[in-house]
């Protein structure tokens, strides 16, 4: 029993750290259901309308290729969440996407480039994850993350076919796009390749009306550590121009705004406005004033 | 109409819409559910919904439904439950076969319930559903105003004489009658003249006992849903400044069974009756730290005690 006990608990282990490319066959006991590999997982988008309660939550998808620093980056979001009792204004109350988290929080730290999207990508690992906060005033809100494998967004660079299936883009509340500032402040032929990638990409999601110029979309350029030197930082201000040039010639209005971040750095202050963005309640709707129809009688007959 | 209004909502709230043949199935079921609902019914499903919940006995009655219908099961999410529950109320509202005094019933069940989402509106679905569901009372009350008091014709005739002969009035004319009528009002408005001048009035110092004392007598003695749509000229007239005065529905309670008798307290039938239930019990409901101006809870038991009222 001891034995099958430790099994199990190295079959989680293999899971969660994606380690083990078969799990999810044969006779491994966290078979999936609908995509999820346990218990908490992340969420397949086809189940998206079961996280609305009693209002629509705010969804945000993180968008980006392979090694670009997805994970890292949410990872550190999930990290100040659990371990501040307070963060920004909003405390963590709850998710139903714990282990989706806490894999990303485990990527985060190994950090390891073969294995984080790559990975993910081979498990088909689902990409939705909610985070319930409470802000100061008690109010509840729910923020959705969608965080696909990086390698889904090359794909529907050259496939209409993906993209029409993707139910996320055309109902996000804010797209985050994110760019590796290491790679991109290199060679001019790598930062072509982004400008490429991302035009691709954008010019399929216009196309198929996953974006438009409503979408309130934010550039996030990651391992802004790594981009150290003057020659770097004048190339990162120079290329910056020309990528959110393509960006804004796609989606027709530029990004709400363009953020430099570390993921490794907790204490990072541009990281931390960005998190700030993205886990801030949706503004309400302002209810219709006829709706408290006692004052309306009052201001009527007065 | 059809199905279009419950697809307009469903698909606002949702991120993937539901496929239309699915939400014509929930069309009829919905509708096939009208002829069922009653007082009780509605009662129950108003009050999950103002709370954002979905009412069990709607789940069931609906799954029944379905199944007998369509014969499988179908599963809902919690948004669009709660949605069906309020299409189930607003169907019955529109509906031809739905009698007038029902109608009026079912809005006043639902300003009833509102109270819950006093100063938390931004939340509630379906708005425009429920301001729909608030007006069918109105289109009611306005045909049981009675005409405008004017009766001086009538005054001048029957003072002076000696007996109905002596007046020349023909009593079985409609004007003479609509003079009478009004001067009978004249009658209501007196009697609240005079009561507010009483000892046993002017001894409450709390203007929410007298609110409550006032409104229970305007709605059970004086017929006030002849006189006038509404309650609020009245009651600034006799609380006057006193009518802005605002404080918690815990320690308004406190207040008025202070000063209010208990056999003078209104015992209420309604389930919709939340604020005079309240005060009945004494016990703490959700919304006890709400503020109330001792104008606003006027208005809100003066409904309350109409709905108590409305089967006399």
């Amino acid at each position: 029993m001891i034995e099958n006990m430790g099994e199990q608990v190295e079959d989680i282990i293999n899971i969660i750290t994606g380690t083990d490319s078969t799990s999810g066959t044969g006779t491994n006991t966290n078979a999936k259901v609908n995509g999820q590999l346990l218990f908490c997982d992340a969420k397949n988008q086809s189940e998206l309308n079961d996280f609305i309660d009693s209002e629509r939550p705010k969804l945000v998808a993180l968008v980006g290729f392979a090694n670009y620093g997805k994970s890292t980056f949410i990872g550190a979001l999930y990290e100040l969440l659990i371990q501040n009792l307070n963060y920004s204004g909003y405390s963590f109350v709850d998710s139903d996407t714990y282990v989706g988290f806490e894999r990303r929080v485990f990527l985060r730290r190994i950090n390891d480039e073969d294995t984080s999207d790559t990975k993910r990508n081979v498990l088909g690992e689902n990409d939705i994850l909610n985070l319930v906060l409470r802000s100061k005033e008690g109010k509840i809100h729910q923020v959705i993350l969608s965080d696909k494998a990086g390698e889904t967004y090359l794909k529907y660079t050259s496939s209409d076919d993906e993209v029409k299936d993707d139910r996320v883009l055309e109902n996000a509340d804010l797209i985050v796009f994110f760019v590796d500032a290491e790679v991109d402040t290199q060679k001019l032929a790598d930062h072509i390749l982004i400008a490429e990638k991302y035009e691709g990409l954008l010019t399929r999601l216009k196309a198929q009306h996953k974006i438009t110029a409503l979408t309130s979309y934010i550039m996030v350029y990651t391992k802004i550590d790594k981009v150290v030197s003057d020659e770097r930082r004048k190339k990162l201000a120079d290329r910056k121009k020309k990528l959110s040039a393509i960006f804004t010639e796609n989606i027709g209005k530029e990004p709400d705004q363009i953020y430099e971040v570390n993921s490794k750095d907790l204490n990072h202050n541009t990281l931390n406005q960005v998190f700030e963005k993205i886990i801030s309640p949706l503004t309400s709707v302002e209810a219709a004033k006829e709706l408290d129809w006692v004052k309306m009688e009052i201001d009527n007959q007065k | 109409m059809g199905s279009k209004q419950l697809k307009q909502a469903i698909d606002k709230h949702l991120f993937i819409s539901l496929d239309d043949e699915l939400i014509t199935q929930l069309h009829e079921v919905s509708n096939s559910m009208v002829a069922d609902l009653n007082a009780v019914s509605v009662s129950d499903y108003v009050c999950s919904f103002m709370q954002n919940n979905v009412s069990q006995s709607f789940t069931e009655a609906f799954r029944v439904k379905y199944e007998e219908m369509y014969g499988d099961g179908v599963k809902l999410s919690a948004i669009v439950s709660r949605i069906l529950e309020m299409y189930v109320v607003l169907l019955a509202l529109q509906s031809d076969e739905t009698e007038e005094d029902t109608k009026t019933q079912i809005s006043l069940i639902v300003r009833n319930y509102a109270v819950l989402r006093k100063g938390d509106w931004n939340r509630l679905l379906c708005q425009n559903w429920i301001m729909e569901m608030y007006s069918y009372y109105e289109t009611y009350a306005a045909d049981m105003v009675k005409s405008s008091i004017n009766y001086s014709q009538l005054l001048d005739a029957v003072v002076p004489s000696e007996n109905w002969n002596d007046t020349g009035l023909d009593i079985t004319q409609q004007a003479v009658y609509d003079q009478i009528r009004s001067l009978c009002m004249a009658g209501y408005y007196g009697r609240i003249s005079g009561y507010i001048k009483t000892s046993a009035f002017k001894k409450l110092t709390s203007p929410f006992a007298q609110v409550y004392v006032l409104v229970c007598k305007m709605v059970k003695e004086w017929n006030w849903k002849y006189l006038s749509l509404s309650p609020v000229k009245k009651l600034v007239e006799v609380l006057g400044e006193n009518c802005k005065r605002k404080k918690m529905l815990s320690n308004i309670v406190t207040e008025v069974l202070d000063e209010v008798q208990k056999e003078q307290l209104c015992a209420p039938d309604e389930e919709s009756s939340v604020l005079l239930t309240r005060v009945y019990n004494n016990r703490p409901i959700a919304i006890d730290s709400r503020m109330f101006t001792a104008l606003e809870f006027g208005v809100y038991i003066y409904y309350e005690m109409l709905l108590e009222t409305f089967n006399d």
